[in-house]
C-alpha cells in the first residue's frame, strides 16, 4: 500500500472539509459510526449496497434501518452509509458507482453521510481510473464523484456546507469488505 | 438588456459604479482570485494544461458533426433519446412537447446557461409549467427576475440583505440577514419541489461521445437531486461540449474549477451514461433525453476567424481578471452570457443589438487571454465583433476621428504642433494642463493631461544624438506618439545611457504612431497602411535592433504586424524581419547596458507592469531584479499586474471606469509606502502621472529609462520626484 499516496488522499479531502477515519477493523467501523450518530442525536440510516452484517450490528445499536425506495421517506435520513469504488488521491475525491438509485439518495438526502474505502484503491490522480470509467460508461450508468460535503458560496461568496446535499462526510478507510 | 446609445450605456454604468456593495464585492472577489487559483494548480503546469485543452477543443470542434453521430448512436443504444435543435425557438419547442406528452407538470433544473441562451424557464411558464431553479443563485435571481451576473457564480451581485428580502417574500415570513440560515432555507424550501417535480432539466459540461456520456459539474449537489428524483430528464447541451474520450473530460475538469473559482474540484461531478433506474418511473427506468443545441455552434465551427471561441468551457474566469468586469459587474458586461467572451457569444446567440456597445467596452489589457482555460485570443476575438459592428451600424465619431488623424503621418505631426500652440492658455508651468478646453468633458477630469513638448523628439534628435565613436550597436528607436510629442525626456535618458554603452541610436524620420489606436477603434484597413509606411521606413538602416520604450507600441510592431493580412511576399518578408528586431527598452537594457547604482539616492520604488510588456509580449521577469541592481529598494504594490485603466481610446471611451481603475492602482502604490512609481509605457505614465498629480498623491511616477544611472546620463532623480 502506497502510504504517502493515502497520507497525500487524507490531506485533500480534510481541505475539502471531510472527516477522515482509519478503521481497522469492521467493529471500529460500527463503532464510529454509531458514536457520530449519537453525537447528533440521529436515529435513522441507510445504508444500500452495504453488507447485511453491518446493518445488523447498527440495528442492535437501537438506529433504524431504512429500506428502499428510499424516495419514499426522503426527509427522514440522518445517516447515509455507502461504499466507494476508488479514492483519488490529489482532490481527496471519492468515486461512488451509483446505478442503484438508493446510493444516490443515500449519498443526498442524508444531513451526515459516512463513505467507505478500501484504502488500496486509492490512485494518485484521475486519470489513472479512466480504463476503469471507460468498462463502466459502455453499460447504462450513473457515477458519482464525491469530494468533501455539498457545499455553495453562492450568497456573498461566504462558504457554506450543506447546500443541497449532506452537511457532513465521514471518509472511513478500511480493509474490511 | 439592449442598449439604445452610448449614452444610455453608460448611464448604466454610471449606476454599477454608485452601487457601493457591488464596488465591494466585485472588489473583494477580482481581488482574492489570482491568488486562490494559484493556489489550485500548485505544482502544475498550467500553461501546458492550457495547452492540452486547446488542442483537444479545436480538435473536437473540427470534427463536430462525427462526434455529435457517434454521441446519439453510443446514446441511443443505452435509451437514451437525441434530439438536435437549430436554434433556440426549436430547442423550446423540443423540450415544450417532450413536458406535454410526459404529462408533466412540475420541473426542476439545475444551473444551465445553455438554457438561459433559450431563454428556456420563460419559454416553459408561458405555456403553464411550473419551473423552479435549484442552484441556490439562480434560484435568487429567479425569484427576482433579473439574470446571471457571473458565469459561475449567477447571484454576485446581490447581498446577503437582498437574499433576505427575496425570501423572506417567498417563505412570506421574514428571514435574518444570515447566509448560513439563508441557506438551509433553500435547502427547507426546494426539498419537496425536488420530490414532486415530474421533470427534471440540467446542462452538461461534458458531452463524451466515445460512450455516449454526459457529465455535469457542480458544488450544491442539486443536479445529482434533479436527475434522480423527477421520472424524466432532459439534459440541454450546446453541441461545442462535444468530445470524443473520458480521458478529454478528465482533462478539462483538471483546469475547469481551478480557473473558475480557485476550488481543485467542485463537491460533485456527475456521470451519466443512458438510462438509469428511477423508482417513481412506470418500468423502473428513467425517461431520457438529450436535446443538443446548435444555434449557430455548426457555422462558428466553420469560421476560420471565430471557430476557437466553441473552445470554452464556461468557467467565467474571463471575467475574474477583466478590470472592466471588476468594476461594472456582468449585468453591464453582458447580454445572458457576460464578461469578454460574453462579447463574443452575445453577438452571435443574441445578436447585433443586444452585442452593440458591448464590444467597445474592451481595455485590450490581454488579462483575459492570459488566463483563458481554453486559449481563446478573446481580445483579438472582441476587436473583430467590433469591427463588424461598425461595419453594420456605422463607426463611432472617436473612431471616424482616430483614422482621420493617423493615416497621414504628415498631417498628424501638423495637427501635434498646432495643438502645441492651442494648449498655451491651458497649460501650468509644470508640465500639466491645468484648465481644460471646453472641448473635453467633465468626466475627463480624473487626470491632469500632460502638456505637448516644447520640442517634439523629431524635431531635436540632431541636436541630442549623442556622439559614438565605433559603436558595437547600431539601433533604430521607434519612439512611438507619446514619447515623440509628449515624453521625450524618456528617450533623451535613454539614447544617453546606449551611447553610454557604446551603442548607436538612429531615429528614422519617416516613423509615425504605431498603429494600435487605430486597431483599438476597430480600423483595420488603416493600421495596416500605417504599419507598412513604419515597416519602410527602418527597412535600410541595418540596425542590430528596433528599441522602443513604448510596451503598447513594441506589443503592437512585434506581436500584431506579422498577423496582418493582405501584404505581398516582400512586404511580408520585410515584416517578419522588422518585427523581429523589435525590442523592449529593459530586454535590452539587462541584455547590453551596463550603469551605476544609485544606491546613495536611498529611494524606495514600487512598480506597475504594462499589460502590453508582460502580457502582449509575455516578458515574465519581473521588474523588481533592474530596479534592485539599480540600486532601489523594490517594494511590490498590490494589483501589480493589472492595467492603469487608460488603454490608449478606451480611457477617452468610458472615462468612468478608466478613472476607477486608476484610483484602484494608485491606491495600491500610495500604500506601499515608496517614492516612486515606476512603469515602462509612456501611455501608463500619462494615465498614471496626471493622476497623482490630480489627486495630489504623494508618489511620483517614472518611465524605467529616467532612473537609470550613469556618466552621461546622471539620472538625478531627486530632482524627478516632488
Amino acid at each position: 500500500m502506497n502510504n504517502e499516496r493515502i497520507e497525500l488522499f487524507k490531506k485533500m479531502a480534510e481541505d475539502a472539509s471531510a472527516i477522515l477515519y482509519i478503521a481497522d477493523t469492521e467493529n471500529t467501523v460500527v463503532e464510529y459510526i454509531e458514536k457520530i450518530m449519537k453525537l447528533n442525536g440521529y436515529s435513522r440510516f441507510a445504508a444500500p449496497g452495504m453488507p447485511a452484517a453491518l446493518c445488523r450490528n447498527l440495528e442492535t445499536g437501537g438506529f433504524e434501518k431504512i429500506g428502499s425506495p428510499l424516495r419514499d421517506r426522503a426527509g427522514e435520513i440522518d445517516a447515509g452509509i455507502v461504499n466507494a469504488s476508488f479514492g483519488i488521491a490529489e482532490t481527496g475525491t471519492l468515486v461512488v458507482n451509483s446505478d442503484n438509485e438508493d446510493i444516490r439518495l443515500a449519498t443526498m438526502l442524508s444531513e451526515t453521510n459516512f463513505i467507505l474505502l478500501n484504502p488500496e484503491n486509492i490512485v494518485e490522480k484521475s486519470s489513472d481510473i479512466s480504463n476503469e470509467l471507460n468498462t463502466w460508461f459502455k453499460k447504462n450508468n450513473y457515477t458519482a464523484f464525491i469530494t468533501g460535503p455539498s457545499r455553495t458560496a453562492d450568497i456573498e461568496r461566504v462558504l457554506t456546507l450543506g447546500a443541497h446535499g449532506p452537511e457532513h462526510l465521514h471518509i472511513i478507510l478500511t480493509n474490511n469488505k | 438588456m439592449a442598449y439604445t446609445s452610448n449614452k444610455k450605456y453608460r448611464k448604466e454604468i454610471s449606476h454599477a459604479l454608485d452601487d457601493k456593495f457591488l464596488q465591494t464585492a466585485l472588489g473583494n472577489f477580482t481581488s482574492n482570485y489570482p491568488q486562490s487559483r494559484e493556489n489550485a494548480f500548485n505544482g502544475k503546469n498550467i500553461e501546458e494544461l492550457i495547452h492540452g485543452i486547446t488542442d483537444l477543443k479545436r480538435k473536437s470542434v473540427s470534427h463536430i458533426n462525427e462526434l455529435y453521430s457517434l454521441f446519439k448512436q453510443k446514446a441511443t443504444e443505452h435509451g437514451a433519446i437525441i434530439h438536435l435543435a437549430s436554434d433556440a425557438e426549436e430547442a423550446n419547442s423540443i423540450i415544450e412537447k417532450i413536458a406535454s406528452e410526459g404529462n408533466v407538470r412540475s420541473i426542476v433544473k439545475s444551473k444551465s446557461m445553455t438554457s438561459e441562451e433559450i431563454h428556456l424557464n420563460d419559454h416553459l411558464i408561458s405555456k403553464g409549467f411550473e419551473v423552479v431553479e435549484t442552484d441556490l443563485g439562480e434560484w435568487i435571481i429567479q425569484l427576482r427576475h433579473e439574470g446571471p451576473s457571473h458565469m459561475v457564480m449567477p447571484a454576485i451581485h446581490l447581498s446577503k440583505g437582498q437574499v433576505a428580502e427575496t425570501f423572506s417574500d417567498e417563505t412570506k415570513q421574514s428571514q435574518p440577514e444570515v447566509i448560513k440560515t439563508l441557506v438551509s432555507v433553500a435547502r427547507k424550501e426546494l426539498r419537496p419541489r425536488f420530490l414532486k417535480a415530474d421533470m427534471g432539466i440540467t446542462g452538461a459540461n461534458f458531452a463524451i461521445a466515445g460512450t455516449g456520456t454526459i457529465g455535469i459539474v457542480t458544488n450544491e449537489g442539486n443536479a445529482r437531486l434533479v436527475t434522480t428524483l423527477p421520472r424524466i430528464h432532459v439534459a440541454l447541451i450546446g453541441l461545442e461540449k462535444l468530445i470524443e474520450t473520458v480521458d478529454e473530460a478528465l482533462k478539462i475538469l483538471e483546469v475547469l474549477p481551478k480557473n473558475a473559482t480557485g476550488q481543485k474540484i467542485t463537491s460533485y461531478i456527475t456521470w451519466i451514461t443512458g438510462r438509469n433506474e428511477c423508482k417513481s418511473s412506470a418500468d423502473g427506468k428513467k425517461e431520457y433525453h438529450i436535446v443538443f443545441l446548435d444555434n449557430k455552434r455548426s457555422e462558428i465551427a466553420n469560421d476560420k476567424i471565430f471557430s476557437d471561441i466553441l473552445n470554452c468551457i464556461r468557467c467565467g474566469a474571463c471575467a475574474n481578471v477583466c478590470p472592466v468586469y471588476g468594476h461594472i459587474g456582468g449585468h453591464m458586461m453582458g447580454h445572458v452570457y457576460i464578461g469578454p467572451v460574453g462579447h463574443i457569444l452575445t453577438y452571435f446567440y443574441h445578436g447585433i443589438d443586444n452585442a452593440a456597445f458591448l464590444a467597445d467596452n474592451c481595455i485590450n489589457c490581454l488579462a483575459c487571454k492570459e488566463v483563458c482555460a481554453a486559449g481563446i485570443d478573446l481580445p483579438s476575438l472582441i476587436k473583430e465583433i467590433q469591427i463588424r459592428i461598425n461595419e453594420r451600424k456605422g463607426r463611432p465619431v472617436i473612431s471616424k476621428t482616430v483614422t482621420a488623424l493617423l493615416k497621414n503621418r504628415k498631417m498628424f505631426h501638423r495637427f501635434l504642433k498646432i495643438a502645441k500652440t492651442g494648449q498655451k492658455p491651458f497649460t501650468g508651468n509644470d508640465g500639466f494642463i491645468r484648465h481644460l478646453p471646453l472641448i473635453l468633458y467633465k468626466e475627463h477630469s480624473f487626470r491632469t493631461l500632460p502638456v505637448l513638448a516644447d520640442e517634439p523628439l523629431r524635431d531635436k534628435w540632431k541636436s541630442i544624438k549623442p556622439v559614438v565613436n565605433n559603436p558595437k550597436l547600431k539601433i533604430g528607436i521607434f519612439a512611438g506618439c507619446l514619447d515623440d510629442f509628449v515624453y521625450p525626456e524618456q528617450v533623451e535618458a535613454a539614447i544617453k545611457l546606449f551611447a553610454a554603452n557604446n551603442i548607436e541610436s538612429f531615429m528614422p524620420e519617416e516613423q509615425s504612431c504605431c498603429g494600435l489606436p487605430l486597431m483599438m477603434t476597430g480600423d483595420k484597413k488603416n493600421s495596416k497602411i500605417v504599419a507598412l509606411r513604419n515597416v519602410m521606413a527602418f527597412k535600410d538602416g541595418g540596425y542590430d535592433a528596433i528599441v522602443t520604450l513604448c510596451a503598447s507600441c513594441a506589443s503592437f510592431l512585434k506581436g500584431s504586424y506579422p498577423e496582418m493580412e493582405g501584404f505581398n511576399d516582400e512586404e511580408k518578408e520585410q515584416i517578419t524581419r522588422f518585427a523581429g528586431k523589435i525590442t523592449d527598452f529593459r530586454s535590452f537594457v539587462n541584455k547590453y547596458c551596463s550603469f551605476r547604482s544609485n544606491e546613495n539616492v536611498g529611494k524606495t520604488v514600487t512598480y506597475h507592469a504594462p499589460c502590453h510588456l508582460i502580457r502582449g509580449l509575455n516578458l515574465k521577469e519581473s521588474a523588481e531584479n533592474l530596479i534592485t541592481k539599480a540600486g532601489y529598494k523594490f517594494v511590490r504594490s498590490e494589483f501589480e499586474n493589472q492595467c492603469c485603466g487608460f488603454g490608449g481610446t478606451y480611457t477617452v471611451k468610458y472615462p468612468e471606469i478608466s478613472a476607477a481603475q486608476l484610483e484602484k492602482k494608485l491606491d495600491a502604490a500610495e500604500k506601499t509606502g515608496a517614492e516612486i512609481l515606476l512603469t515602462e509605457c509612456p501611455g501608463c505614465i500619462m494615465q498614471l502621472r496626471g493622476g497623482a498629480d490630480k489627486q495630489k498623491r504623494n508618489i511620483s511616477v517614472l518611465h524605467l529609462s529616467e532612473i537609470l544611472n550613469c556618466n552621461q546620463n546622471p539620472a538625478n532623480v531627486e530632482q524627478k520626484i516632488k
